[in-house]
C-alpha cells in the first residue's frame, strides 16, 4: 500500500432507508469521491451494487459486510488481487427462466468483460428465503435451508472458486405498497436484509469474498421512476455487479491474536492501516463503525437521513473519546478525508476557529 | 435493491426480547431484537454478550437509543458448524 494513501472505510448500512445508498448503488458517486480523497476505500457491495450499473475502480475494495466487520474488528486483513475465479450458486428454488437469465449474464460477462467464472452449482434444495421487518422498521431476513447453502458454496470451493456469487430467489409482491414506494424513491428497501443475511452467512463460513442478487420476476415499465432505482429496471438480472464486484475482491486474511501474520510479500491491507470511517449521521449503531471507533479510528459522519437516529451523541461515543467529524455531505466529507491524508488537522478548516487556552 | 412486501415477521415493539422459534435440524437463523442497558466502556463486548445468550451474532445493529438502553435487531446463528 503506498504510504501516501488513506485507506478509508464507507458504510452505507442496508435495508434503513439512506436517501442516498438505499437503492440500486446510489452510493457510487459518494464511493467514487472518497475513493478518489482517500486514495484506498473499502466498501461493502450494498454500495456499489446498482444491478446492471456497476463502477470498477483499483482504488476501491469491495468487501461484504460480514467480512468489513471482521476487518473492522481486527481479525482480518485484505489482499488486493488482480482477479478472483467466480463460482455462482444458484438457488434450487428459482425457475427455469431466470436460472436461464442468470446463466447468460454470466457468459455476458465472461465474453464481454474477461470474467473468470470457474464453476455454477445449485443448491440441493430451495434455499426459502423470507422477508421480515423488525421494529425499527429495518429490514431483515432468513433462510428456511441455511445449510443448503454452505454446502453449495462448499462445492464452489472445492471446485476451484475464490469468490462466490450467489443469486437466490426471493418473494414477489408486484402490486405491492412497498414496492411502489421503493419506485417513487421512499421507504425501506425490505430485500436488502435478506440479502446481507445471506451473504453474511456464506463469508462466515468459507471466508471467501461473496456477495448476493435476487432473483425476480422483470416489472412493468413505469413512468416516473425514482433515478435511483432505475439501475435495477434496465436488465432482467441483478448480477452483473456482483460478479464485477467480486472479479476483483481482495482475499480474506484471518489474523490471529499476539501472532506475526506471514502472507508472504505483496501489498496487504491490515486493520492498523484504517485512517478514517466514514457513515450516515443515523446510522452509526453497526459493528464497523463501532469497531472502528473502539481502535481509535476518526469517524466521518455525513448527513444522509435514513429511518434510525442512533448518532454519535445518542451513543456518547465523543465521551468515551472517539473523535467524529461531522460532514453535511460526501463531499465535504471527501475533503475532510482528503484533510486528514494531507496531515491537516481537520478544524482549521472551519470558522469560528478557537484559540488555545492557558 | 428493489422492493417486495416482506412474508412474514411482525415484531412486539415493547422492548422486551423477542425471539423468532428456529426450525427443526442443525443449523438454523434466528432473528433477536432486544434491549440492554448500557455500562461504561466499550459497546461492542457488551452487545456481543448479550446477543451471544441467544446465539452466534451474524449481523446486528443498535437500531435504537433510549437514555442508558441500546435496542438491538439481530440475526443469530444456532447450530452452526464450525467454517
Amino acid at each position: 500500500m503506498a504510504p501516501d494513501v488513506l485507506p478509508t472505510l464507507l458504510v452505507v448500512p442496508t435495508g434503513v432507508g439512506c436517501a442516498i445508498g438505499g437503492y440500486a448503488g446510489d452510493a457510487m458517486p459518494a464511493a467514487r469521491v472518497l475513493a478518489a480523497a482517500s486514495g484506498c476505500l473499502i466498501t461493502h457491495p450494498n454500495v456499489m451494487n446498482g444491478a446492471a450499473l456497476y463502477w470498477s475502480d483499483s482504488r476501491i475494495q469491495y468487501v461484504e459486510g460480514w467480512a468489513l466487520d471482521r476487518f473492522a474488528a481486527g481479525d482480518l486483513a485484505l489482499r488486493p488481487v488482480r482477479r478472483q475465479r467466480l463460482g455462482l450458486l444458484l438457488d434450487a428454488g428459482m425457475e427455469e427462466d431466470l436460472r436461464l437469465r442468470q446463466l447468460q449474464v454470466a457468459d455476458g460477462c465472461r465474453a464481454s468483460l474477461g470474467l473468470d467464472i470457474a464453476a455454477v452449482v445449485s443448491s440441493e434444495v430451495p434455499l426459502e428465503v423470507c422477508l421480515e421487518q423488525g421494529p425499527s422498521g429495518a429490514s431483515w431476513g432468513r433462510l428456511g435451508h441455511p445449510d443448503a447453502l454452505l454446502r453449495a458454496g462448499e462445492r464452489l470451493r472445492d471446485a476451484g472458486a475464490t469468490a462466490i456469487a450467489v443469486v437466490a430467489r426471493f418473494p414477489e409482491d408486484p402490486a405491492g405498497e412497498a414496492l411502489a414506494a421503493y419506485r417513487q424513491g421512499s421507504g425501506v428497501d425490505p430485500l436488502a436484509g435478506a440479502e446481507a443475511v445471506i451473504s453474511h452467512l456464506l463469508s462466515r463460513h468459507l471466508r471467501l469474498p461473496c456477495a448476493h442478487a435476487p432473483a425476480l420476476q422483470p416489472l412493468p415499465l413505469q413512468r416516473g421512476l425514482d433515478p435511483r432505482a432505475a439501475g435495477e429496471e434496465l436488465g432482467t438480472t441483478f448480477l452483473p455487479c456482483v460478479l464485477v464486484g467480486l472479479s476483483r475482491a481482495p482475499d480474506l486474511l484471518p489474523l490471529q491474536p499476539d501472532s506475526t501474520p506471514s502472507w508472504g510479500d505483496g501489498a496487504v491491507l491490515c486493520p492498523e492501516s484504517i485512517g478514517a470511517v466514514v457513515a450516515p449521521a443515523g446510522a452509526l449503531g453497526g459493528e464497523a463503525v463501532l469497531a472502528s471507533v473502539e481502535r481509535g479510528v476518526p469517524l466521518i459522519a455525513v448527513d444522509n437521513p435514513c429511518l434510525l437516529q442512533v448518532t454519535a451523541e445518542a451513543l456518547a461515543l465523543e465521551q468515551d473519546g472517539a473523535v467524529v467529524l461531522n460532514a453535511s455531505s460526501y463531499a465535504e466529507a471527501a475533503g475532510l478525508v482528503l484533510a486528514l491524508r494531507e496531515g491537516l488537522a481537520p478544524a482549521s478548516l472551519r470558522r469560528p476557529f478557537a484559540g488555545l487556552a492557558g | 435493491m428493489r422492493s417486495t412486501k416482506p412474508s412474514s415477521g411482525r415484531f412486539r415493539n415493547d422492548g422486551a426480547a423477542v425471539k423468532q422459534p428456529a426450525p427443526p435440524g442443525a443449523l438454523a437463523l434466528r432473528w433477536v431484537a432486544l434491549c440492554l442497558r448500557r455500562r461504561p466502556g466499550p459497546l461492542r463486548p457488551q452487545i456481543s454478550a448479550a446477543l451471544g445468550a441467544h446465539g452466534e451474532p451474524l449481523r446486528w445493529a443498535v437500531t435504537a437509543v433510549r437514555g442508558d438502553h441500546l435496542c438491538l435487531e439481530a440475526v443469530v446463528l444456532i447450530g452452526l458448524p464450525p467454517p
